[in-house]
């Protein structure tokens, strides 16, 4: 059974008793009353009778109480007989009036009066009340009222299954979408939300499982990312290493000069593959680090411009091939405590990114500067370029792995990257204690800066 | 007279690649770096058949393709996709916007000439 069908049941089954049972009270109340009304009546007929027989004993008329008897019998034909005897000194004269023809049950009664001047002089009156005929006018009342009452409870009834219906279909709509999007999701059909708005413990469960949605909708499509990702950055230059080195078979097979030399060219783009393919792994290995809280900084003085010199040489070759310059414009700074090889892969991570994105004639750089936050000093380290930038939405994106910018694939040709860099960057700096910040416009070019403590 | 084959992909390595492919058995390959510099070069000058990769920076293979179509000139030219996507229901979108086969990377040598040979021959057969 559903809820919804146990929910109109249990309302409309309440509803019901309980509307029986008011019914059944109002009768029996109604009953009572009815019951003493019934011995109102009866008193009153027999009231009637006695004063009638006092009257008559005191005024020696026994035609009047006769006469007066058959005017009550026709005033109530529930008097189904009234039997009369007069009693003076052993004599007896008895009277009967009415048939004394029962329509059902009766109600005898009996009474002696006697003359307060003479008390030999008595009258009995022995009474037969048709009860049934009394009650008759009451109980037909109470037929109309069962049936006003039954009307009622049977039109409450309908309006309160319609009532308990339109109640449960609005208590269990959302429970029901909510199950048929959980069904999808379970199903694979990601991104189902309810419209659904109100304060109570429903709406709140409405916002948690859009919430939940959206998050496995995220992750969904971060680990398609990443599978898109890896698959190119490990094809890509698997599949090249792979050409190269059927390329250089062949050509070595005539043994030509002309053949070594082209295969020591095609040795040199070799490298630069599984170059790019063991940097690539050990950005994956260093994700995996950071997602299992696993990448530890260990942090020791160390001297920036030295390390920000090594970077700046690393791509002193690359930068000459783009047509960039990479500078470093590192004054002499106090020693900061950090992790140099960490602080080296920040570094590493921040000005590739610059080159990729700067054109021909534009400019990389590295700078530092000091500053306070209460008593700690801190230097603050910016990778700056002359570069493209980006928008709002590329900057949200930003550290978020196996993201790119949109436009990210408009970079440098061939360097479509794998969207892990800035992620570890972010972890590393985290680890430092320090900031990281982005700077950037679309055509205004791109600063990113990271805090690291100085040294005490 | 000698095959001419348009390349056009964004990593230098496939470039490189290709054209020594091509080159060795006996065709002659011309390189673009993106879709933009491949349709310039088409409009130079009329290959027998268009290598073309499926993510580029600028213009994409997608794009280059539906520009490639619309020009009346070079409609019927056989155009072969390379990608590193393998799943059947992009190899369908493709074949929409006008693609006649697919060369998945990483390929064979052997793989790519056959692909490249087959799609010449059925351009061949065609009514002029």
């Amino acid at each position: 059974m559903t809820i919804r069908t146990r929910l109109i049941l249990s309302t409309f089954l309440l509803q019901v008793v309980s509307m029986a049972l008011l019914g059944w009270g109002v009768l029996a109340v109604r009953r009572q009353f009815q019951e003493r009304d019934l011995q109102k009546l009866v008193a009153t007929i027999e009231m009637a009778v006695h004063r009638a027989a006092v009257d008559s004993l005191i005024q020696r008329d026994d035609v009047a109480l006769l006469s007066y008897m058959k005017f009550l019998q026709v005033q109530y034909p529930s008097i189904a007989q009234a039997k009369i005897q007069w009693r003076n000194r052993g004599r007896e004269r008895g009277a009967t009036v009415g048939d004394g023809r029962f329509g059902g049950q009766s109600r005898p009664s009996r009474f002696t009066v006697a003359d307060p001047a003479d008390p030999q002089r008595t009258v009995e009156v022995e009474l037969a009340l048709d009860m049934t005929l009394l009650q008759g006018p009451f109980l037909e009342a109470n037929r109309r009222l069962a049936k006003i009452i039954l009307a009622v409870w049977g039109g409450t009834s309908l309006l309160g299954l319609l009532i308990s219906f339109f109640i449960a279909r609005g208590l269990t709509r959302p429970i029901v979408e909510l199950s048929r999007l959980a069904g999808e999701i379970g199903g694979g059909k990601l991104g189902g939300k309810l419209e659904w708005e109100s304060d109570d413990e429903l709406g709140g469960l409405v916002r948690a499982f859009n919430g939940m949605s959206s998050r496995l909708e995220e992750f969904d499509s971060i680990k398609r990312n990443f599978v898109s990702s890896v698959t190119h950055e490990l094809r890509s230059p698997l599949g090249a290493i792979e050409s190269f080195l059927s390329l250089i078979r062949e050509r070595t097979a005539g043994g030509t000069p002309e053949g070594y030399a082209q295969s020591k060219e095609f040795l040199e783009r070799i490298a630069v593959n599984v170059r790019r393919l063991a940097g690539f792994i050990n950005d994956l290995l260093d994700v995996a680090k950071i997602e299992k809280g696993k990448m530890e900084c260990v942090l020791r003085p160390m001297e920036l411009p030295g390390v920000a010199n090594e970077v700046c040489q690393f791509f002193e070759a690359k930068a000459l091939q783009h047509g960039v310059t990479v500078t470093n414009r590192l004054a002499a700074l106090p020693a900061v405590l950090g992790d140099s090889d960490r602080v080296r892969q920040v570094l590493v991570n921040l000005v590739a990114n610059g080159l990729k994105f700067t054109a021909q004639g534009g400019q990389v750089w590295i700078a530092g500067e000091q500053f306070r936050d209460g008593d700690a000093r801190w230097i603050e380290v910016t990778v700056g370029d002359t570069g493209r930038g980006m928008d709002e939405n590329d900057r949200r994106s930003l550290f978020q792995p196996f993201t790119q910018g949109k436009n990210i694939s408009e970079g440098v040709a061939g360097h479509k990257g794998t969207g892990l860099g800035l992620f570890i960057v972010k972890s590393i700096v985290d680890q430092h204690g320090g900031k990281l910040e982005v700077k950037s416009a679309p055509g205004q070019g791109t600063r990113i800066s990271f805090s690291l403590k100085v040294a005490a | 007279m000698a095959t001419r084959v348009l390349v056009i992909d964004d990593e230098e390595d496939y470039r490189i690649i290709i054209s020594e492919v091509l080159r060795d058995a006996g065709m002659e390959a011309r390189l673009a770096r993106d879709g933009e510099e491949g349709l310039r070069m088409l409009k130079e000058n009329l290959p027998d058949i268009v290598l073309v990769d499926w993510m580029m920076p600028r213009l994409d293979g997608e794009s280059f393709c539906r520009a490639m179509r619309a020009d009346p000139k070079l409609k019927d030219l056989p155009v072969i996709m390379l990608t590193v996507k393998q799943t059947s229901d992009e190899e369908l979108e493709a074949l929409h916007f006008g693609v006649d086969d697919f060369v998945v990377k990483p390929f064979q040598a052997p793989e790519l000439l056959a692909r490249v040979r087959a799609a010449l021959r059925r351009t061949e057969k065609k009514p002029a």
